[in-house]
């Protein structure tokens, strides 16, 4: 669309989204109470919607992070079209997550410690003593184990969840990016002067 | 307060903004008394802030239950020190606390109730008839829709009973997305059609606002006014004219009386800021702060000539509550695999919709339609496709939902291939009204202020169970024409238990408790939304609604506000408060 036919409110809007797309690097430096008790209030019910602050304090520990990260690059991984779940620090976002003093997030949290328990429990079968000090391919064997074991319906229940909820929470936090969204082909949230529907070669692709 | 006004309005949404307006426009004074604070979404609105600019990438938390980013401020089924109570089958109460009230998270769907919709009785031999009829209402939804704005589909291709509002006043609908096109066409083969959903929102600028820019979800709020808000529309209007005192903060939990208990005087209210109880008058109150509140107040207003809550001679205010019933089916659809992207946020609500389409003669050739009452259908815009930027929860549970064991570059692939194709068909449809619906006060239960809260007992009927029944059969055999995978089917063993429905109140469209009719025995309100037992005394929310339409309430609510203001306004002028 032309600039010249914004109105005054549109320019303010646009205006607008340039300003918030900066404030996104928000997420990756808010201040950590290194010694202070860590903070664990929920937001409120009334927030500044345009200045978001993460009310709580990251919560897992370094050997959960470094599980979640070799974890996270085998969900996924790059590859010619996009980068890995790690470059994207995705488990920053899981750590918040997990962190997060609300019912559904503090059950994901006792899923997933209790769940990367479980894999430094088998690693040390391995000689290891946490899950990301096995080489590469043990751990990617270790994975597609559980993954399996989840696919073929064999998996205990308590496994079968956590799998699920690392997908759920990586595959979210992933392709909510921007990189995630080019990924799968998300082309809106811009600004039009008409929407006129799908153009002639998707008309043409679904058949209507 | 030592200004007098003349109209106290109670809460400032749908009802109270319309009422608000129809006064200032004619040289009322009005003080309005709002619960909630200061609101405005020309400053305050999010847009297109993407979710993983929000904590938990916008998802829903106990705290915000429709996300970071959207408008409700203080409010959501649960609020801090505000709880209420449930029987039976459950009740949830969707409140906001600020300017406006529930119209900025509102997903601006305005259709018109129908002629049969006023005369369930008549019709039906069942519910009761409205003490208005369509023909009543014509006008008032003709003005409310010129002053509120909307788009909508053409009015002569409509069907039976979904009367749709006339060219002159509404704009032209934006076209259908990709999916609402195959949607379209398996109706069509259905024998069902489809049009434009009637929506709040400017695809033309009007009133100084601007057009919709087809970006960002509509219940954050709008700062450029495309979507109608009643800030925007109503309160800063009523301001211009200098008739309109605005009082925020101010929780009204009581009406005063005169000593012979036949005139409201003004209301009680608590301070929020300072805990200060404060008394308020004018010649005539208007009770407009959302339906099941309106029941609150005047059961908390008790005199001792109203021992049972005040404007309650029949005994009948709390009952008869509804709410809408709706089903929704998790569907992807293969058609819609590894499309080049294009852009499909549109308005952020449906662009297309089947309003009821079995009426009659056809009802009976329906073969299986037992039921008095209908629904719609559409495609929801809130459970997948390409609808706004991906979400957490709407998008991917959806994408997610049975793939087992997926990860790694199979997983990559997969969201590559399947991204846009998964989404939710719904129906929203009429509910059986019932006096087994209702609100007391809770004895024991009391908010952070010490006033007494409701408790809501609810109960969905049988006829309610087959609608809601009939509405799932239809979803399947419309996601069969649409070539469509059903994802997710818990339909069949709730439909064995003999449970379809969630609690009341969970589609937002709680209504009733202060009927209107023409019997003071059976209902609280006349054809005015005047209470009969007190002539000064009015409601302006949900409460008067009768029976529950397939229709979303919102423009009903206005019309009816407007309709008893220009009552209020001829009143004041023959000084008969």
């Amino acid at each position: 669309m032309s600039s010249e036919k914004l109105s005054p409110n549109r320019r303010r809007v646009l205006k607008l989204m340039a300003v918030t797309g900066a404030s996104a690097a928000y997420l990756s430096n808010y201040p950590h109470a290194a010694e202070a008790q860590p903070r664990s209030e929920g937001y409120g019910q009334d927030v500044d919607v345009n200045n978001p602050v993460v009310t709580w304090d990251k919560t897992l520990d370094d050997n959960q992070l470094k599980n979640l990260t070799v974890i996270g690059d085998l969900v996924i991984p790059a590859d010619d079209r996009s980068p890995s779940a790690s470059l994207l620090n995705i488990t920053d976002f899981v750590d918040e997550w997990v962190s997060a003093p609300y019912p559904d997030q503090q059950k994901d949290r006792d899923t997933i410690v209790s769940g990367l328990a479980r894999l430094n429990g088998r690693a040390k079968e391995n000689d290891a003593r946490y899950f990301y000090n096995l080489a590469a391919s043990q751990q990617a064997a270790m994975f597609d184990a559980l993954a399996k074991s989840v696919e073929t319906g064999k998996a205990s229940e308590h496994d079968d969840l956590f799998f699920e909820r690392l997908i759920y929470l990586y595959v979210g936090g992933y392709y909510t990016t921007d990189e995630g969204m080019e990924d799968i082909g998300y082309a809106g949230n811009v600004p039009l002067d008409s929407f006129d529907g799908p153009p002639e070669e998707i008309r043409k692709l679904i058949g209507v | 307060m030592a200004e007098n006004h003349d109209v106290i309005v109670v809460g400032s949404g749908a009802g109270g903004g319309m009422m608000i307006h129809t006064l200032t426009q004619a040289g009322v004074s009005v003080l309005l008394v709002e619960a909630g604070r200061e609101y405005d979404p020309e400053t305050e609105a999010a847009m297109f802030q993407l979710p993983r600019e929000a904590p938990l990438r916008d998802q829903r938390t106990p705290d915000k239950n429709s996300g970071f980013f959207d408008a409700t401020v203080d409010g959501g089924f649960d609020v801090k020190g505000q709880p209420y109570t449930t029987e039976g089958e459950g009740f949830k109460w969707w409140r906001a606390r600020q300017l406006g009230g529930r119209t900025h998270h509102f997903g601006r769907q305005t259709p018109r109730y129908g002629p049969d919709d006023f005369k369930s009785k008549t019709n039906t031999g069942r519910g009761e008839d409205w003490p208005v009829s369509y023909d009543d209402m014509e006008p008032y939804y003709d003005r409310v829709e010129e002053s509120m704005g909307l788009f909508g589909p053409d009015p002569d291709g409509t069907v039976h009973n979904s009367p749709q509002s006339p060219n002159h006043i509404r704009q032209k609908p934006p076209a259908p997305r990709a999916s609402e096109l195959i949607f379209a066409k398996a109706c069509e083969k259905m024998g069902i059609k489809t049009m434009a959903h009637p929506t709040a929102i400017l695809t033309s600028p009007l009133h100084g606002r601007d057009a919709c820019f087809y970006a960002t979800n509509c219940i954050r709020g709008c700062s450029i006014g495309a979507a109608f808000d009643s800030v925007t529309s109503y309160i800063k209007p009523a301001i211009k004219t200098g008739k309109l005192t605005i009082l925020t903060n101010a929780v009204v939990y009581k009406v005063l009386v005169d000593d012979a208990g036949d005139k409201a005087t003004g209301v009680r209210y608590i301070d929020r800021k300072t805990g200060k109880h404060i008394d308020v008058h004018a010649r005539v109150v208007v009770l407009a702060p959302a339906a099941m509140e309106t029941n609150r107040i005047l059961l908390n207003s008790k005199t001792d000539k109203a021992p049972n809550g005040l404007a309650n001679s029949s005994g009948n205010v709390g009952k008869y509550l509804s709410d809408t019933t709706g089903a929704g089916l998790p569907i992807q659809i293969p058609a819609l695999e590894n499309l080049p992207p294009h852009n499909e946020d549109g308005v952020s609500q449906p662009h297309l919709y089947a309003p009821w389409w079995l009426h009659g003669d056809d009802k009976k050739k329906g073969g299986d339609a037992d039921f008095i009452g209908g629904y719609k259908l559409e495609v929801s815009p809130y459970g997948g496709g390409r609808f706004g930027p991906p979400g957490m929860e709407d998008t991917f549970r959806g994408m997610l939902m049975g793939k087992k064991g997926l990860y790694g570059k199979k997983l990559k692939s997969y969201m590559r291939r399947y991204y846009g194709s998964t989404m939710t068909i719904r129906c929203l449809g009429s509910m059986t009204v019932t006096a087994d619906n209702r609100l007391t006060i809770d004895p024991v239960v009391k908010d952070k202020w010490g006033i007494p809260v409701p408790k809501f007992n609810w109960k969905w009927s049988d006829e309610d169970f087959k609608r809601t029944s009939h509405m799932y059969d239809t979803l399947h055999k419309l996601a069969e024409n649409m070539g469509a995978i059903v994802l997710e089917d818990g339909f069949s063993e709730r439909r064995k238990a003999g449970k379809l429905s969630g609690p009341g109140g969970g589609t937002n469209h709680e209504v009733g408790g202060c009927r209107m009719g023409d019997d003071p025995k059976t209902s609280v309100l006349n054809k005015h939304s005047q209470t009969w037992d007190v002539s000064n005394l009015y409601v302006a929310d949900g409460a008067p609604f009768v029976t529950h339409a397939e229709k979303n309430p919102t423009l009903t609510i206005m019309a009816l506000s407007m309709r008893a203001g220009d009552n209020i306004i001829d009143r004041l002028k023959n000084n008969e408060f």
